[in-house]
């Protein structure tokens, strides 16, 4: 740890729900996150575990009028963005705050040229020119590994891979201290992966800026982030440096995770996929919310609801089954 | 030859084009993408045709002052010469009062065009921003502008323009507003169908997530999205008011007689339909030949228009 671990992004007891006539999903429940300059956490979880909506939160996007943002705060280089007006919003969206979307073949205009639509977030917020945007959009383009002859063409000129770096382009147009990466890399095929996520680990560390990188992709994780939340059902269960996750398992679900990621080296071995399936968001279990798929609970997971213990300096776990004695995971004695 | 001669203006066209692209100011942008679009109608050869007949249609409805003196040509009597058939002298006939029917006619261009594109004017902006209003915000807004909508689309179009034009008096203006407000209605559902479909297009969200407002968002991604759609239904509306503006002439609510609006001259020829069959056959052939020209025209641009169609 060094003198400039700043924190750039605080994330305290968040609770959103979305509600419709006479349900009430519980898409994200109180989590608290942290996010160093220059740091990237991962979130990872199956879909629907809250991650997408955790992160449109960050950007007081949650959609009205059925999504609330109930409780918690969100403070955004010292202010918190939940008691913001929303010209208030407008103006950090962007410049202190961007997000990667998942899919480029939709995140994208279709009747704008590609440098046009890097450009509009610099007009916004650099109050410049739109010539003089436009040609910075054009060097952004050639940043991200496109040709810059190439700004006046259209999305559909485009590949998917090259799509996304444009839309990689946009977020990092004005230079933002916190990006929102969206699983930025499934809508790729696997080479195409590699190669985005070389580059965005690339313009990070150049353009000094701390990422939150959504993916369900462990490889991803592994590559790319240096604290790693596992979210199950609007909770984080566990939490802490890569390596606490990937070689200090503790927590159940995280231990399913990588149960099913298949083994390059045993090619025998059979996966084990954690037993069920999510939970109903808007009837989640009593007690642990993972204990109905969980092959270490016992009653006392039925009743009572565990919190984020520190197990480590830097690794917390959400687990009540370490309270009895002599508790160990699987994976971690094999 | 002339195909090999096309196919180097087109080269030619997309070096300028590319050399354009290169400089990068914003007057050569708007210059390359109108060519681009060009490229892409001339593509399509019926289009092609049914453009320069359109224009030609325009230009005499530009210039039928020149063309032809109103006062002589067009409203002077002349009963010596009534309803004479076609000839070299007067290739439409003349009518029941001895006027030249080519130049009644060709001054009836003017009338009937502007009026039709004058409603479709109105209709377009009144509708596209009522609906895209509707479409984009949804909620209270929505209801109050679908609801009104919908009273307006229960009564029949033509009695709702002859109610108008009657409380508001028979004036071509007042035909001009009466057809404007009777198209609103489709233009208020097209714009807020295709909004509300694009409204929840992910690069609706990114715009946001790069902080856009929300009427920015409307009038700079989610309407021209929507444009394609409105644009056909505006060429179509351009016909259909034509023929409307027609009808009602044809039933003496239109222009004021003596107005050469075709319409106008379908009726005063329908008395004479056995006798002189030229004084209705003209008229009808001008509004037939010019609704089929603006509609082939329409298509043509709109699959133009349409960025994904472009190599």
């Amino acid at each position: 740890m060094n003198s400039n671990d700043k924190k750039v992004l605080e994330v305290k007891n968040l609770t959103v729900t979305y509600e419709s006539e006479g349900s009430v999903v519980e898409a994200v429940n109180g989590i608290n996150l942290d996010l160093t300059a220059r740091k990237t956490v991962g979130l990872v979880g199956e879909t629907g575990a809250g991650k997408t909506t955790t992160a449109l939160s960050l950007l007081g996007l949650v959609q009205k009028p059925q999504g609330h943002v109930k409780n918690g705060k969100i403070i955004i280089n010292g202010k918190n963005i939940l008691e913001m007006t929303e010209k208030e919003l407008e103006n950090i969206r962007g410049k202190e705050i961007a997000m990667i979307f998942q899919d480029p073949m939709t995140a994208l205009n279709p009747v704008m040229t590609v440098g046009d639509q890097i450009a509009e977030s610099i007009v916004k917020h650099e109050k410049v020119k739109y010539e003089e945007a436009f040609a910075k959009a054009s060097e952004l383009l050639e940043t991200v590994g496109i040709d810059k002859a190439r700004a006046k063409e259209y999305p559909h000129q485009f590949s998917g891979g090259m799509r996304q770096r444009v839309v990689i382009a946009i977020a990092l147009a004005c230079r933002p201290g916190i990006l929102i990466a969206d699983e930025p890399t499934t809508a790729l095929d696997v080479t195409i992966q590699a190669q985005v996520l070389d580059m965005m680990k690339k313009l990070k560390d150049e353009y000094e800026t701390s990422m939150i990188m959504i993916t369900h992709d462990l490889g991803v994780v592994a590559e790319i982030c240096d604290e790693v939340a596992v979210m199950y059902a609007g909770h984080i269960l566990e939490y802490g440096v890569l390596e606490d996750i990937f070689n200090r398992t503790k927590h159940p679900y995280t231990e399913g995770l990588f149960n099913s990621i298949p083994d390059i080296n045993d090619d025998k071995i059979r996966l084990v996929p954690i037993d069920g399936g999510m939970p109903d968001p808007s009837n989640l279990p009593k007690g642990c919310v993972f204990h109905p798929r969980c092959p270490y609970a016992d009653e006392k997971c039925k009743t009572e609801k565990p919190e984020l213990k520190n197990i480590s300096e830097t690794h917390q776990v959400a687990c009540i089954a370490y309270d009895r004695p002599g508790f160990s995971l699987g994976r971690s004695n094999s | 030859m002339l195909k090999a001669g096309n196919e180097m203006q087109a080269k030619t066209m997309n070096i300028k084009t590319r050399k354009t692209t290169m400089a990068g100011d914003s007057t050569s942008l708007q210059r390359s993408k109108a060519s681009e679009v060009w490229l892409q109608f001339r593509k399509n050869k019926g289009a092609v045709v049914a453009l320069i007949l359109l224009i030609l249609i325009v230009l005499v409805a530009l210039f039928s002052d020149i063309i032809w003196d109103y006062k002589d040509d067009v409203i002077k009597q002349n009963i010596s010469e009534k309803l004479q058939g076609p000839s070299l002298a007067h290739p439409f006939g003349t009518d029941h009062v001895g006027r030249d029917m080519v130049a009644r006619v060709g001054y009836g261009t003017r009338y009937s065009l502007s009026i039709a594109l004058a409603s479709v004017v109105i209709a377009v902006i009144a509708g596209g921003i009522l609906g895209a209003i509707a479409g984009y915000f949804g909620g209270w807004i929505e209801n109050i502008i679908m609801r009104l909508t919908d009273i307006f689309t229960m009564i029949p179009s033509a009695l709702m323009a002859i109610g108008i034009i009657v409380i508001i008096g028979i004036k071509t203006s007042n035909l001009v507003i009466a057809l404007g407000i009777t198209n609103i209605p489709v233009f208020t559902r097209i714009t807020r169908a295709s909004v509300m479909t694009v409204r929840n297009c992910e690069y609706i969200e990114a715009s946001r997530a790069i902080g856009a407002s929300e009427l920015y968002i409307l009038f700079v991604h989610a309407l021209p999205n929507s444009m394609s759609q409105i644009f056909v239904q505006a060429t179509l509306a351009v016909g259909n008011c034509i023929i409307a503006a027609s009808s009602l002439s044809f039933i003496g609510v239109g222009v004021p007689v003596p107005t050469p609006e075709w319409g106008a001259l379908l009726s005063m020829g329908r008395s004479y339909i056995q006798s002189a069959p030229y004084l209705t056959l003209f008229p009808g052939l001008a509004i037939f030949v010019t609704v089929m020209l603006i509609n082939t025209v329409g298509d043509g641009l709109r699959d133009a228009l349409d960025p994904k169609l472009k190599q």
